[in-house]
C-alpha cells in the first residue's frame, strides 16, 4: 500500500481527537509545563516529555504502543519520556460525546489511534524544528529532530526541545503534516519491553484497588441474587456490631438501554477498612432471607430445556443463498448434523472489580480502572441527574479488562453509595462477587445441517444458532456454499450477557470451523484445501458482482489474505507430515475487528494448528503454530504477549467447567470451583506475523476464537473422536 | 482486638487487630503496602504471595494469631533497587501485561530458586502452578525463571 497519497493528512480533520493547538488545553498550566500543544503531549522546560495516554491499559500494552506511535514521529526516546493516563473531564475535547477515544475494547484501540497519535507526534516536532530554526535563523530543512532535541546540520549546534518549548508555544502549528515512511522506522516494528514492568517487579504499579485518599470509607456489598429477588428480612445487628463497621446502606438497581449500562441493586457494609467490610459483607450474608422471584427456579436444566423449545419455533433469518430445501432434497447424497455447545462464562480477572467515588456539591469525582471512563461517565451523569462539566474520573490502568470493565455496574454502586452516605467510599468487590455477580459470555448453541453432492462438495447448509443474547449472534459464513440459510433464535437469560474476549466471534466461529472441518472429513478432503477450494469459489463469485456493499467490499480485501495466511500456516505447521498414530493437526482460521472504510476492510486474520495427542483418555496440545495478519505490527513483544494471552484464555473453558446456574444463581464462587489455565497446562505456542506496512487492525481478542476448533478438530485427527461441547467431557485433559 | 508482632521487611510492628485478621489486609490496610495484592481470599490465586521466615506463603491464609514474631518479606522489601536477578529477568523477558498477577509470581520464582538453584520444567511447574495468571504470561515466566537461574549461578 503506497502511504504518500496517505501521509499527508490536514490535522484539521482530527478535531475532536486532541491533536488541534492551543483550543482545549489539557489542563490548565499548573504544573509549570513550558509547552502543551495538544491533550497528548507535554514539554517541560527541563526537558522531560510527558505522554498522555487516553486508551485504557487492561494488559494489552496500548500505554507502551501509544507511547511508540508518538515517540516515532516527536523522536524522542522511550528511556526518557514520562507517562499519564488522561483523566475524563470537561477538558478533554469532545467530552460530550458518550463513545470516542477513552473508549478500550474490540481490539479497536491501536486502530483508532494509529494515525491520531503519530498526527500528534509530527505536529509537534514540526513546530519544535521550527522554533530552532527561527532561533538560529537558519532554514527549517536545516534541522533535524533527534532523542528529544533539535539539532543544526551545518554546524554543532543543538537545543533540547525543553529550551525551545517557550518559542514554540507560540507558533501556528502546520496545516499538513508528512508522516513517515515505514523503512524509516526507529521504534515502529521494534520489540520493545512495556512501560510498565520496571514499576510492576518492584510492586509499584498503580491499580484502583490500590488507591488510598484520605478521609475514605470501605465498603463491601451483598447483591440481589437473581434477576427479581426481593428481600423478605435482614438482621443487621450482628454487621453492625462489628468493630470498625459504621453503618450498612442499600442501593437500587439502575438500568440502562444497553448491556453496558445497569448495575443491580443490593446492601453495602461500610467500614474503616477493606478486611472489615468484607467481613461485615459475609456476616449480612448469612443474615439475610431472599424471596428468589421467577428466576430463583431457573437453572442449566431450564436453560437447555428453553433452548430445545427454540429449535421448533421460527428462527430470525440473518442470510441466505440458493434454495437448502431443494438442496437437500434433491442434491444432497450425504449429511451431517451437528450441534456445537458452550456454558456461561464468567471473566476471572485478576484484580477484582473496584471503583472510589467522591459525590459532593454538585460534584462527581471517581478513581477506577475501567474501559471507559468517558462511557461510565455519560452514564451516571443521567443517573444522578448531575451535568458532565461536574465530572472528574481518574482512570487507573486495571488488572485485566477481557470486556467485563466496559459494564459500568461496580462504578454505579460505589457512585450511589456515596451519595447517599456523603462520603468518599471505595467499594472493593470480592473474588465471589466477580464470579457469581458477572456479566457472562452468553450460553449457547449452533445447530449444522451439512450436506454434500456426489461429488463431494458441500452444497448446502443450513445453521440455526440459539443464544442468550443478540450481541454476536449469527456467523460469518465466509466459505462459498451454493445453498445456505443462516438463522438465529435469542432466549431469555438467566444471567446477565456480558462481552467476553471475542464476544460472538468465539461461539461463531468454534461452530463454523468445526463444522467445516467435519463436512472436510465426511468429504474426504484435506481440510485445509477444503477450506482453500471454498474460499477461492467464494472470491471468484464476489469479484463478478458490482457494487461496494460491506459484504462485497470485505470479502474482496480479506478472503486473499485468508487464502495467504492459510498457506503460510501450513508451511510453519509442517501441515501434512508425518506423525505417530495417536496425534494429529486440526485447523482453524478466523477474523476479528472493525472492518470499516477506516481499516480498508481489513480486519486482523488468524489461522492456528493444534497439534493434538491423545492418550489413554487423555489429550494434551503439543503445539500450537499461529499466523497472523495484523497489518502493521506496532510491537511485536506486545503483539506475540496476545496472541500467547489469547490462546490460553480460549483454552480454560475446554478444560475446565464453565458457569453452572442453579435457582436462578451462579453455583461457582472462587477459583477452587471456576477453575483456569495454570502454568503447567500452558502448551508451546510457535507464532508468526504476515509482514505488512499497512494500518494495525488490532491483536487484543484476534487470536481466541480459532484455539477452540483448532483443538476440536486436533483431537478428532488424533483419535477420531468428534467433540461438541465445551469443556471437553470425551476426554481429560493431561494437565487439569 | 489484641496484639501482635511482627517484622515486616526489616521492621518491627506491633499490630492492634483481630485474630483472625489476615495478614494480607494488615500489609494492604494497615501498612498501606499495597504490592502484595488480594486476587481471591482463599489461597487460590497466589497473587497474595509473600515469604515467611524464608517460605513462600499465601498471606490472605495467615490469621494474625498464627503469625506471631515472624519475619515477613513483602514484593517491596525484596531487593532495594528491584534488582534481584528474578526481578531483572522479568523486565528483560517482558513478562508482565496486566501484571497484577506478578508480585506473587516474583515471591514465588524467588522462592523456587532459593530452594532449586537450577529448577527442570517439572520443577518449575509445581512451585509456579499456585500462581493464577489470567493474561496468560505463563511461557515468559517460564522462561524468566531460567534466565534468573543463569544469573544467579553466573
Amino acid at each position: 500500500m503506497s502511504l504518500s497519497r496517505r501521509s499527508f493528512i490536514k490535522v484539521s480533520s482530527l478535531a475532536g481527537s486532541g491533536v488541534l493547538f492551543g483550543l482545549h488545553p489539557y489542563i490548565e498550566n499548573k504544573t509549570g509545563f513550558a509547552f502543551e500543544p495538544n491533550l497528548y503531549i507535554k514539554i517541560a522546560s527541563d526537558n522531560t516529555i510527558t505522554l498522555g495516554i487516553i486508551k485504557q491499559e487492561l494488559g494489552q500494552g496500548i500505554k507502551t504502543s501509544s507511547s511508540m506511535l508518538m515517540a516515532e514521529e516527536l523522536e524522542v526516546s522511550l528511556e526518557t519520556i514520562k507517562t499519564e493516563f488522561i483523566p475524563y473531564n470537561k477538558e478533554v475535547p469532545d467530552y460530550q460525546n458518550e463513545w470516542n477515544l477513552f473508549a478500550t475494547g474490540g481490539s479497536g484501540s491501536i486502530v483508532a489511534m494509529w494515525e491520531v497519535l503519530r498526527k500528534a507526534g509530527a505536529t509537534v516536532r514540526d513546530v519544535l524544528l521550527e522554533a530552532a530554526a527561527q532561533t538560529w535563523s537558519v532554514n527549517k530543512e536545516d534541522c533535524y529532530a533527534q532523542k528529544s532535541s533539535v539539532f543544526n546540520k551545518r554546524d554543532s549546534r543543538s537545543l533540547s526541545y525543553g529550551q525551545l518549548a517557550e518559542k514554540a508555544s507560540e507558533l501556528t502549528p502546520p496545516e499538513d503534516i508528512q508522516l513517515k515512511n515505514p523503512e524509516d522506522y526507529k521504534l515502529i516494528g521494534k520489540p520493545v519491553i512495556d512501560l510498565k514492568n520496571k514499576f510492576v517487579k518492584k510492586g509499584t504499579y498503580p491499580y484502583g484497588i490500590d488507591v488510598d485518599l484520605p478521609n475514605m470509607v470501605y465498603a463491601s456489598i451483598v447483591l440481589y441474587p437473581t434477576k427479581d429477588a426481593k428481600i423478605v428480612q435482614y438482621d443487621v445487628s450482628k454487621v453492625l456490631a462489628l468493630k470498625g463497621v459504621s453503618e450498612m446502606v442499600e442501593f437500587p438497581t439502575t438500568k440502562g438501554d444497553i448491556v453496558f449500562k445497569g448495575s443491580e441493586a443490593g446492601l453495602a457494609v461500610i467500614a474503616d477498612s477493606t478486611w472489615t467490610a468484607i467481613k461485615g459483607k459475609k456476616i449480612l450474608e448469612d443474615n439475610i432471607q431472599w424471596d428468589l422471584g421467577e428466576y430463583g427456579s431457573k437453572d442449566n436444566e431450564s436453560l437447555k430445556a428453553d433452548f430445545k423449545i427454540a429449535l421448533r419455533e421460527d428462527f430470525d433469518q440473518r442470510g441466505s443463498r440458493g434454495n437448502i430445501d431443494t438442496a437437500f432434497d434433491q442434491e444432497v447424497v450425504k449429511e451431517i448434523t451437528m450441534s456445537y455447545e458452550n456454558p456461561y462464562l464468567a471473566h476471572g480477572l485478576m484484580e477484582p472489580l473496584n471503583a472510589i467515588a467522591r459525590v459532593k456539591d454538585g460534584k462527581c469525582e471517581i478513581w477506577a480502572g475501567t474501559q471507559s471512563p468517558q462511557f461510565t461517565s455519560h452514564y451516571l451523569s443521567r443517573i444522578l441527574d448531575l451535568e458532565l462539566e461536574n465530572f472528574v474520573f481518574h482512570t487507573y490502568p486495571s488488572g485485566g479488562g477481557f470486556g467485563r470493565r466496559f459494564f459500568v455496574d461496580y462504578v454505579t454502586q460505589a457512585t450511589l453509595i456515596s451519595k447517599k452516605i456523603g462520603k468518599t467510599v471505595k467499594v472493593t468487590w470480592t473474588r465471589e462477587d466477580e464470579i457469581r455477580h458477572g456479566r457472562y459470555h452468553p450460553f449457547r448453541q449452533e445447530h449444522y445441517r451439512g450436506g454434500l453432492d456426489k461429488d463431494n462438495n458441500l452444497i448446502a447448509a443450513h445453521y440455526r444458532g440459539v443464544t442468550t443474547h443478540t450481541w454476536g449472534a449469527g456467523v460469518n459464513m465466509i466459505y462459498n456454499i451454493p445453498n445456505c440459510k443462516l438463522e438465529h433464535s435469542i432466549r431469555g437469560s438467566v444471567l446477565h450477557f456480558g462481552s467476553w474476549r471475542s464476544v460472538g466471534t468465539h461461539n461463531s466461529i468454534y461452530g463454523r470451523e468445526c463444522f467445516i472441518d467435519e463436512m472436510a472429513h465426511l468429504a474426504k478432503k484435506d481440510p485445509i484445501a477444503f477450506r482453500k477450494e471454498l474460499l477461492q469459489k467464494e472470491l471468484n463469485k464476489i469479484q463478478e458482482l458490482e457494487g461496494n456493499s460491506r459484504d462485497i467490499s470485505f470479502k474482496k480485501i480479506q478472503i486473499p489474505r485468508y487464502l495467504e495466511v492459510l498457506d503460510v500456516l501450513s508451511k510453519k505447521a509442517n501441515w501434512g507430515g508425518p506423525l505417530p498414530e495417536n496425534e494429529g493437526l486440526g485447523i482453524a482460521i478466523s477474523d476479528y475487528g472493525y472492518g470499516g472504510e477506516l481499516t480498508e476492510w481489513r480486519t486482523s486474520i488468524c489461522g492456528q494448528v493444534a497439534h493434538i495427542a491423545v492418550k489413554d483418555g487423555r489429550w494434551e496440545i503439543k503445539k500450537i503454530t499461529v499466523v497472523v495478519d495484523c497489518g502493521t505490527v506496532v510491537n511485536p513483544n506486545g503483539a506475540k504477549a496476545q496472541v500467547e494471552g489469547s490462546i490460553y484464555w480460549a483454552l480454560t473453558p475446554l478444560i475446565y467447567n464453565g458457569i453452572d446456574v442453579k435457582n436462578g444463581q451462579v453455583v461457582q464462587s472462587n477459583f477452587h470451583d471456576y477453575k483456569v489455565l495454570r502454568i503447567d497446562g500452558a502448551p508451546e505456542i510457535a507464532i508468526h506475523f504476515v509482514e505488512s506496512d499497512g494500518i494495525p487492525t488490532g491483536m487484543g481478542e484476534t487470536a481466541v476464537p480459532p484455539l477452540t476448533p483448532a483443538v476440536l478438530n486436533g483431537i478428532y485427527a488424533a483419535s477420531g473422536i468428534r467433540v461438541r461441547n465445551i469443556p471437553v467431557k470425551e476426554l481429560s485433559y493431561r494437565y487439569a | 482486638m489484641a496484639q501482635y508482632s511482627l517484622t515486616v521487611n526489616q521492621k518491627r510492628y506491633t499490630f492492634d487487630v483481630a485474630p483472625d485478621t489476615p495478614l494480607l489486609w494488615v500489609l494492604r490496610d494497615t501498612l498501606k503496602l499495597y504490592g502484595t495484592k488480594y486476587g481471591c481470599g482463599i489461597g487460590q490465586c497466589g497473587a497474595c504471595t509473600i515469604h515467611m521466615d524464608g517460605l513462600p506463603m499465601r498471606s490472605c491464609c495467615l490469621p494474625m494469631e498464627s503469625i506471631q514474631d515472624k519475619q515477613i518479606i513483602t514484593i517491596e522489601g525484596l531487593t532495594e533497587n528491584a534488582d534481584h536477578p528474578v526481578q531483572k529477568a522479568w523486565e528483560e523477558e517482558d513478562v508482565p501485561q496486566c501484571g497484577y498477577c506478578h508480585s506473587g509470581q516474583i515471591m514465588s520464582a524467588v522462592a523456587l530458586l532459593d530452594r532449586i538453584p537450577n529448577p527442570t520444567d517439572e520443577d518449575i511447574n509445581r512451585a509456579m502452578k499456585g500462581n493464577i495468571c489470567r493474561c496468560g504470561t505463563y511461557p515468559r515466566i517460564r522462561k524468566a525463571i531460567k534466565l534468573a537461574a543463569k544469573d544467579i549461578s553466573s
